[in-house]
């Protein structure tokens, strides 16, 4: 019989295009509906949209005698054309799933299956019906709409050419996504029996796994005390690979953009063509008589039953835990699921315990699973160091207060990174090197065990690029030694020391104009104004270099320089106020002031565009990160000498402190007055990033009595009274920073100070 | 000729057909016989091609239905629940049919849509049970199939259509050499219609044979004698004996040659031979086999 059969089919065709027609035809409301969708949230769009811009363009013509630039209006275009894609591609997968549903109807009731199966048509034929029909209906829809949308686009005098792209990459990647989802409703169609079920199978097939997934990080959390289940739960990165759900969302975000999405879309291509094999596969030896029930294959939906279940159970015992009765909701997400599964598989309420020692047995193996976990037993994940074809280490050290990140890369760095790691996991296990407690409070009443002590980020990437984080807080600083070494060998970006700069005009700021956001903010203020956009300004600014005019030089010189000993700052230019400047701080809050000063100065100054041409600051739009500077500069009441010895009465004692060895070094009376110009002469930011030398060093001052001296008063330097012609509001002060509190811990980490060496 | 042999098919646990053989010649009339469940329609739809089964081969003229193209383009198989399209009408069904079967006659379906007077223009969900009968089975014959399986088709159909579509069937087969299968769990529905008769129960054949066959060895006499004919009748090999005052009523085996013989013997004030109906000839042969036929058909 087989030998004939196949003959006979060999013989039969694939698919009577008659048949696969009639079947497409048939399908006319499924299309009525997907134009009625497309034109709603496609067509729409351009609808919508093209009117305000053509309105926005004569406005600004009209009113503000302001021209948009061809560039200006396809701006706003890509814009319109970018989310009408994206909203294709969405509407592209839920047609798949909908056409996948209503094609395969035929088969999901027993009567409609046995008329259909005793007609003239081999199951290839329907299959390929199936197929061709729901792309046809979509295919057909989406053209329509297509072509509406350029319609549109043209009456609007908007049909630019470099816009065509955009419309045509979107229909492919809509077409594409099509497939890849009407391959998991086939899939799904041909394992379930009736409609209801197969629309729950294919969201079962595309959300099953990342439920699992989040499930298994959710036991996971309660024993892995290192790994960052939270961040792994959300990691888009690794729920794109467990569904095409969530590819279709990286592909489409903006996450995509820092890599190539080619190697997503080629695994879909794949996965897609694996289900519509599977999917054939499954359908030639689906029984027809098993038509209404829920699952045709007996045996899957056990298994499906289990797949459910447990991580019910899970999400239940989360939400239990909250009124603190985890077990409880483990146990009654289990039952409760159990029961409901049964229920539909059988479709009969009376059969919602069968097969209860299945269930005994599941629940078993969960809570045991659980315990497990829960208790930490064998401490296997603790153990786990992941293998890697890249690690990023993070160190933070002293708090947050200074921080190195770094990302290894070298095969034989990487098994020192794994190799550390596991030793340092071993001595958590047996109880060394890491705080029981760990409370910044506790810290500032004990300076020394907060010099020892770091937290480490550290992400394992693996060969297939799964980012897997871990974080172990209160790390015992020599443990981490080994990582310091690593790190400080694949150090490549050398930062420039803190140098000192006696004559701070000739202070280079670097002008990083800040991206997008910077570009946002200043649209509308150039829209009000009309002058250039955002982008040109920003071009224009880019390498800029500002140059203090010679007045402001002569005045800062005579009066500032004296205090300013030092004061390299990188600048980032930014719109707000805070975000241009990168605080820095040396030997104290005093030394803040300095690079603050400099740049107060430089508002009203003058700069050198990136042609080397000096243009003169017109007004604030040109420096517009200066808007909210209306003071000027500071003039510190203390020379620098004065400063330092009235700081030198307040300090009780220096400790220069080891933190790999804990050899201590302590400096009192003199001694302090002597070193604090070489303490002041080392730049807390550029040490701590474990550029130098000697990164196991912090200094601590023990400040005698109350306080320090810190009433390095100032006064604001009246611009206006030295600059009349610059218009600025503002009003001479004198006040106070704020007061260090009674026990100062201040640590300079990285470079040991002259004195120390 | 569609071919039979060794047929199970199964549902899980549930054995619907337990080693089926027989064969069905082509332009003749096969009537199949059973209770509920005793797997009629189950093997009507292996003989569509619709279900596959567990073990056993179906031909039809020894090509195999199963996935076969060439060999459903012949066969038409009128479930006893029939499919229509969704809010289709007649002449939609017609198109539908048109597309899938080569075969499809524009004139018959025409002549028997004016036959049975149903609206083409009206949606088939809105007819009766009995008019959606008519529908399936007017649709199924204007496919003109070589091979037309009937699954309790008469059911639900008034005895006026009822004989018209018994008439249709017959000059069908008479004409263009239709083969049809036709199942019921009522004998009546096969009275005079079938050339075979197969019955199942609980999934296997109990009796397969030519109608004539079985009408040449059982007989119904009628017959009053002066003398007690107990003698006689001892003679005859008697399935059944009713006596109605000195009339006897006997269902005997035998041809009727001998029965006439042994009855003359005897020397009766009247005898005759008179036709037995199917359910007699039924009784008969179950109860030939040691089944109590009452509880096998109806």
């Amino acid at each position: 019989m087989t030998r004939k059969t196949s003959s006979a089919k060999a013989r039969s065709p694939l698919v009577t295009p008659r048949y696969m027609f009639g079947t497409a035809k048939r399908g006319w409301p499924c299309l009525v509906l997907f134009l009625i969708l497309f034109i709603l949230f496609y067509t729409l769009i351009p609808v919508l949209s093209l009117p305000r811009l053509r309105l926005s363009i004569l406005n600004d013509a009209g009113y503000q005698s302001t021209l948009w630039t061809h560039e200006d209006i396809l701006n706003s275009l890509t814009d319109i054309a970018s989310a009408m894609m994206t909203t294709y591609v969405v509407l592209s997968a839920a047609s798949a799933i909908f056409a996948g549903v209503y094609f395969m109807q035929f088969m999901q009731n027993r009567t409609s299956a046995g008329f259909y199966h005793s007609l003239p048509e081999r199951r290839s034929g329907h299959f390929i019906s199936v197929i061709f029909s729901s792309f046809a209906v979509y295919f057909i829809a989406s053209v329509v709409n297509l072509l509406l949308s350029l319609l549109i686009f043209a009456c609007h005098g908007f049909l630019y050419f470099e816009l065509l792209p955009i419309f045509f990459s979107g229909l492919g990647y809509g077409i594409f996504y099509f497939i890849v989802f009407l391959s998991v409703a086939m899939l799904a169609g041909v394992i379930s029996g009736n409609r209801v079920i197969h629309t729950i199978m294919t969201g079962f097939i595309l959300f099953a796994l990342p439920v699992v997934y989040v499930s298994a990080m959710l036991l996971l959390r309660h024993g892995v005390q290192y790994l960052e289940t939270t961040e792994l739960m959300g990691s888009i990165k690794v729920l794109s690979l467990l569904s095409p759900f969530f590819r279709v969302i990286y592909v489409l975000s903006p996450l995509s953009s820092n890599g190539s999405v080619w190697p997503m879309i080629i695994f879909d291509a794949v996965m897609s063509a694996a289900f519509f094999a599977l999917a054939y596969f499954a359908y030639s030896k689906r029984k027809i008589e098993r038509s209404g029930n829920p699952i045709i294959f007996a045996p899957l939906g056990e298994i499906i039953k289990y797949v459910i279940i447990g991580p019910t159970a899970v999400l239940f015992s989360e939400f239990f835990d909250l009124f603190g009765s985890g077990m409880l909701g483990f146990a009654a997400g289990l039952i409760l699921s159990y029961m409901l599964c049964n229920t539909v598989l059988n479709r009969s309420a009376k059969a919602m315990f069968s097969h209860w020692r299945g269930m005994l047995i599941y629940s078993a193996s969960m809570i045991a699973l659980s315990l497990v976990l829960s208790l930490g037993c064998f401490g296997i994940f603790d153990y786990a160091v992941p293998v890697a074809g890249k690690i990023s280490i993070e160190l933070y050290t002293n708090g947050v207060n200074s921080s190195q990140e770094i990302v290894i890369s070298d095969r034989d760095d990487i098994e020192k990174v794994r190799d550390t790691m596991k030793d340092l996991t071993n001595a958590f296990r047996s109880g060394n090197g890491m705080l029981d407690h760990y409370s910044s409070f506790d810290f500032m009443n004990d300076p020394e065990s907060y010099a020892r002590y770091a937290t480490l980020s550290i992400t394992y990437t693996s060969p297939f690029g799964i980012e897997i984080p871990y974080t172990y807080n209160s790390v015992a600083y020599e443990l981490t030694a080994p990582l310091i070494d690593i790190m400080l060998e694949n150090q490549t970006n050398d930062v420039l020391p803190g140098s000192n700069n006696p004559y701070f005009f000739d202070i280079n700021m670097d002008m990083k104009l800040a991206g997008a956001h910077f570009v946002d903010n200043l649209s509308q203020y150039f829209e009000e104004n009309g002058e250039e956009n955002a982008e040109q300004y920003r071009d224009r600014m880019t390498d800029a270099r500002i140059v203090l005019s010679d007045s402001i030089k002569n005045t800062a010189k005579n009066e500032i320089m004296p205090h300013a000993t030092k004061g390299y700052q990188n600048f980032t230019v930014g719109y707000a106020s805070l975000n241009y400047r990168s605080s820095s701080a040396t030997g104290g809050d005093y030394w803040n002031y300095v690079p603050i000063t400099v740049s107060d100065l430089s508002a009203i100054g003058s700069y050198i565009d990136k042609n080397g041409l000096t243009q003169p600051v017109i007004d604030s739009t040109d420096l517009p990160m200066f808007f909210n500077y209306n003071e000027c500069g500071f003039i510190f009441k203390l020379s620098e000498d004065e400063y330092f010895d009235s700081l030198a009465k307040t300090i009780e004692r220096i400790v220069v402190y080891n933190r790999k060895t804990g050899e201590k070094t302590s400096y009192t009376g003199d001694e302090i007055r002597a070193i604090l110009p070489s303490l002041a002469a080392v730049d807390r930011n550029d040490i701590s990033t474990f550029t130098k030398t000697d990164p196991d060093y912090n200094i601590l001052i023990e400040a005698r009595g109350a306080s320090l001296y810190t009433d390095y008063d100032y006064e604001k330097y009246e611009m206006s009274e030295a600059y009349p012609d610059v218009d600025v509001d503002m009003y001479p002060d004198t006040y106070e920073t704020n007061e260090i509190k009674t026990y100062i811990t201040w640590f300079l980490e990285g470079q040991a100070p002259d004195f120390v060496r | 000729m569609i071919s039979i042999n060794g047929v199970r098919k199964s549902f899980d646990d549930v054995e619907a057909l337990a080693g089926v053989t027989t064969t069905v010649a082509d332009g003749s009339i096969f009537g199949l016989i059973g209770s509920n469940g005793s797997g009629k329609s189950t093997l009507l739809r292996i003989l569509s091609g619709i279900y596959k089964p567990d073990a056993g081969v179906v031909e039809y003229n020894g090509e195999p239905v199963y996935e076969n193209y060439a060999v459903k383009q012949r066969v038409v198989y009128l479930s006893d629940e029939q499919y229509f399209l969704p809010h289709a009408t007649l002449d939609e069904m017609r198109s539908f049919y048109r597309s899938v079967y080569d075969t499809f006659d524009d004139d018959m379906y025409m002549k028997m849509t004016n036959m049975f007077g149903l609206n083409r223009g009206r949606k088939i969900n809105t007819f009766s049970k009995g008019m959606q009968k008519q529908s399936s089975l007017l649709l199924g014959l204007s496919v003109r199939p070589k091979y037309l399986l009937c699954d309790e088709t008469f059911d639900g159909i008034d005895p006026v259509m009822r004989q018209l579509v018994r008439r249709i069937i017959a000059e069908d087969v008479a004409e263009n050499g239709l083969t049809a299968i036709i199942s019921t769990h009522n004998l009546r529905e096969l009275e005079d219609l079938t050339d075979h008769i197969c019955l199942l129960h609980r999934g296997k054949i109990l009796i397969d044979r030519e109608l004539d066959d079985m009408k040449m060895t059982v007989h119904k006499v009628q017959a009053v004698f002066e003398k007690d004919p107990a003698e006689t009748f001892s003679a005859l090999d008697v399935i059944s004996h009713e006596t109605h005052g000195k009339l006897h009523i006997l269902i005997c085996r035998g041809s009727e040659e001998e029965i006439g013989n042994a009855l003359l013997a005897a020397s009766p004030v009247y005898s005759e031979i008179i036709p037995l109906t199917l359910e007699e000839i039924f009784i008969s042969e179950m109860e030939g086999i040691g089944y109590d036929a009452k509880n096998i058909i109806r």
